[in-house]
């Protein structure tokens, strides 16, 4: 072993842990600070740095992060965001919709009372021959 | 957009009540014959020979055999618009059905009766007792309730004074303008 290996890692050793990397999706995604050793790629004497001789340690887990501190609910900030627009009504509450369907459905009904209807006829006597056309 | 559609609505409700009046206007005339005669103690038929135009219709032998009512009597004449004028000839009858040749008791004729276009006019036609024929005779002239009449005076359709209309024959005329009115059958009443 030589001595400069031993150095960087006594080097490393001094600065702490390394922070863990985001577990990445695809080999690419592997960032610069660690960089797992491979067949394919020929050794770099010129990056001894980036070089690992561990596996990177399991995430650590994620704890909730909780604050004590006293709220002041009266403090809090004004809200100053955009004002939503108003939502838009439903078409049963819009009074357009109700007049077109009640002048619709009033439509349909005389309609169907013009078209039912007995015909008017002319004027029928009570006696033979009771009603006599001319063209 | 509101101003027009507001104009649209109210321009609907204006149209509702105009399509719901629509009717039908009629040029008709309704005869209607009074007389102080019984039925069927003094008339039991009424034969009504009609035609268009200013002259009387010919009239023919009394064939029918429908029975009439108490008076007033009527009849409906209408013009389906290129007939602006009729003549009538009124005549009642006795013994239809129990004598071989039934005797006429009253006659008149109407010429030139009028029709107004799009109204429904009315024409009361008096045939009384003393209008009656003796025999073969029957009274002369002079008598203003008993002539015959030219261009009379029609009234508006009065339906107090003319009796209600007849549901008789829908559809099926049976009046001919020709002079040859045949009476009703069955069928005409409307029997299967």
């Amino acid at each position: 072993m030589t001595p400069a290996p031993l150095v960087i890692a006594a080097a490393l050793l001094a600065w702490g842990p390394v922070r863990p990397a985001p577990e990445p999706a695809t080999p690419d995604d592997v960032g610069d600070a660690v960089v797992a050793p491979s067949d394919s790629a020929p050794a770099a004497p010129e990056t001894p740095a980036k070089v690992s001789p561990a596996p990177a340690p399991p995430p650590a887990p994620r704890t909730a992060i909780i604050a004590k501190a006293p709220l002041d609910v009266r403090a809090r900030p004004a809200l100053v965001a955009a004002p939503q627009p108003a939502p838009r009504q439903p078409l049963r509450k819009q009074w357009p919709f109700w007049a077109l369907a009640g002048g619709a459905v009033v439509g349909m009904v005389i309609a169907t009372y013009v078209a039912t209807r007995p015909q008017p006829q002319a004027y029928r006597g009570n006696a033979p021959p009771y009603y006599i056309p001319f063209p | 957009m509101t101003a027009k559609r507001a104009r649209l609505l109210t321009m609907l409700a204006a149209a509702t009540p105009m399509l719901a009046g629509c009717q039908d206007d009629f040029t008709q005339v309704a005869l209607v014959i009074q007389s102080d005669l019984q039925v069927p103690a003094d008339v039991d038929a009424m034969d009504v020979a009609a035609i268009q135009g200013p002259f009387a219709p010919p009239v023919n032998q009394f064939f029918g055999t429908g029975s009439i009512g108490p008076f007033p009597l009527s009849v409906g004449f209408e013009s389906g618009g290129s007939t602006p004028n009729f003549s009538i000839t009124v005549r009642l009858f006795r013994g239809v059905g129990t004598l071989a040749q039934p005797t006429l008791v009253v006659s008149r004729t109407v010429t030139d009766i009028r029709f107004v276009e799009g109204g429904s006019m009315m024409l009361v036609l008096p045939m009384n007792r003393e209008c009656a024929c003796v025999g073969t005779s029957c009274p002369s002239p002079g008598n203003p309730n008993c002539d015959n009449l030219d261009d009379p005076t029609l009234l508006p359709f009065d339906p107090a004074v003319a009796p209600p209309s007849s549901t008789m024959n829908i559809g099926a005329p049976v009046g001919r303008p020709d002079g040859n009115i045949r009476p009703p059958t069955a069928v005409d009443a409307g029997a299967p």
